[in-house]
Parts: C-alpha cells; sequence; structure tokens
C-alpha cells in the first residue's frame, strides 16, 4: 500500500496564498487610514502624514505585513502620527488607523475565506 | 452616540468623594479638553463605532479611549489615575437608556506624555471595547 502526503505542499500553498491576501489587507488599511485621515486633517503638517504611509513585511516570525504612517524608515519632521491618533494633554484626537483597521476586520476574513476557498 | 457618553459619565460622577472622580477632582471631558484644563484631568472619546457586527445594526461596538494627564516631575500620580481609571471601568456594568450593555474591556494602554513640558506631562491612553445591544420591547 502507497499512501502519498501532500501536507507540506498543501501547507506551502496556504502560506503563499495568505501571505499574499496578508499583503492586499494590510494595503486596503493603508488607503482606508489616508481617506480618513484626509477627511480630518486640518493643518499642512496633517496633511502632510498622507505622504509617509508604507507597507512593509512584518519581522514577527508568523509573518504578516504592518500598515504604517510615520515608521521607522519614512518619516519626516515633525514627528507627530501617534499625537493625532491617540490625541495629548493639549490637542483633540483624530484616530485614522484604528478605524482603518477595524473597518477593514470583516472584508479581511472573507478575502482569507475566498483565498482558501480556491485551494 | 450621546447616551453612552451619558451613561459613562453617570458612572464616573456616581462616586464623587474617592476612587477616579476624586482623583481627577471631576474632571473628565467628552472628546477633548478645554483650553488651559487644570491637571489632572482626563478625556473620553470613541475611537471606532461599529455597527454591522452581527449581521444587523442592532448592536454597536465601540472602540472608545481615556486619556489621562497629569503634570508632575513624578509619574506615581497618572500611574494612581491609571489604576483608578482600571478600578472604576474595568468589566464595569453601565445603564444605557434603550440598550442592554453586554462588555466593557480594556484593551491597549499606551504611554502618552509631553517630557518637554516643564513640569512635564506625563499620562496614558487607555482603550476599551464597548458592546452594546438595542433592547427588545
Amino acid at each position: 500500500m502507497t499512501v502519498e502526503w501532500f501536507g507540506d505542499q498543501v501547507l506551502a500553498a496556504s502560506k503563499l496564498i495568505l501571505n499574499s491576501v496578508s499583503k492586499e489587507v494590510a494595503e486596503d488599511v493603508m488607503e482606508d487610514a489616508k481617506k480618513i485621515l484626509k477627511q480630518k486633517a486640518k493643518t499642512t503638517t496633517e496633511k502632510g502624514l498622507l505622504n509617509q504611509f508604507y507597507v512593509e513585511k512584518s519581522k514577527f516570525k508568523d509573518g504578516g505585513y504592518v500598515t504604517y504612517c510615520q515608521g521607522p524608515k519614512d518619516w519626516t519632521a515633525p514627528y507627530h502620527a501617534s499625537f493625532l491618533e491617540l490625541g495629548t494633554f493639549k490637542d483633540e484626537a483624530k484616530p485614522f488607523m484604528r478605524p482603518a483597521t477595524k473597518k477593514n476586520k470583516r472584508p479581511a476574513n472573507k478575502k482569507y475565506q475566498a483565498a482558501l476557498d480556491k485551494l | 452616540m450621546n447616551i453612552l457618553f451619558q451613561a459613562i459619565y453617570n458612572h464616573f460622577s456616581a462616586t464623587t468623594g474617592s476612587g477616579f472622580y476624586s482623583d481627577v477632582s471631576g474632571r473628565m471631558y467628552p472628546n477633548f479638553a478645554p483650553q488651559g484644563a487644570t491637571f489632572p484631568f482626563c478625556v473620553y472619546f470613541s475611537v471606532t463605532d461599529d455597527n454591522d457586527l452581527d449581521f444587523s445594526d442592532e448592536r454597536e461596538d465601540f472602540l472608545l479611549q481615556f486619556n489621562i494627564f497629569s503634570q508632575n516631575n513624578s509619574g506615581l500620580e497618572a500611574g494612581n489615575l491609571l489604576e483608578s481609571l482600571k478600578t472604576m471601568f474595568d468589566n464595569c456594568s453601565l445603564t444605557v437608556t434603550g440598550w442592554n450593555h453586554l462588555q466593557f474591556q480594556r484593551g491597549n494602554t499606551y504611554p502618552n506624555g509631553d517630557f518637554a513640558q516643564s513640569p512635564p506631562v506625563q499620562g496614558y491612553s487607555v482603550e476599551y471595547n464597548v458592546l452594546l445591544e438595542k433592547a427588545r420591547s
């Protein structure tokens, strides 16, 4: 009797697909974060953040992608993305990253499901 | 959602003599603090409001944030504020008119100070996940 085991190939294919969907989701989050920021940004400095977004492969062991605004590899002074996101003692918060992330949670699940269904 | 904000404020002001209300001397502001607000104080606001959680708009899923600030050379006051905020709001039970309150669960906490000020401003941003379900008659 011969048993053919394709588990490794299936796992490798799943990882490849999930990785590509992860990148797509991170890019969706970035685009939505930009849209939200565009609506909320009032000053030139705040609008300047629109050019400081990028998506990069995560360094976490399990992979994935990260959406940055003023991340370590691309930012220009003044550093204030987190001040805008969280608010400060004197400035009102104008969150844009977390609303974009939350907005994409369900669509992301659907994308992962659709991609895995194609396997 | 005003009634949720109102419910949070009611919970906050229910105990005035001790705890978080007393620690910030009643200074908890919705959305933003007035200019020149006396320290310590707290600001609370909604980061996201997602109403499509469960196939209908009968549920509301909020991400709320509380910012607490103290102006002090020592971080002790801000740390104490953080602890009393947690005591007051972690898994608290709110009365929200027309809604069943299901959850008030703490999420991430971020340091949020400004050490360029003199004395430095020390603070924290604390997230809470809040889940409400429309009350059925």
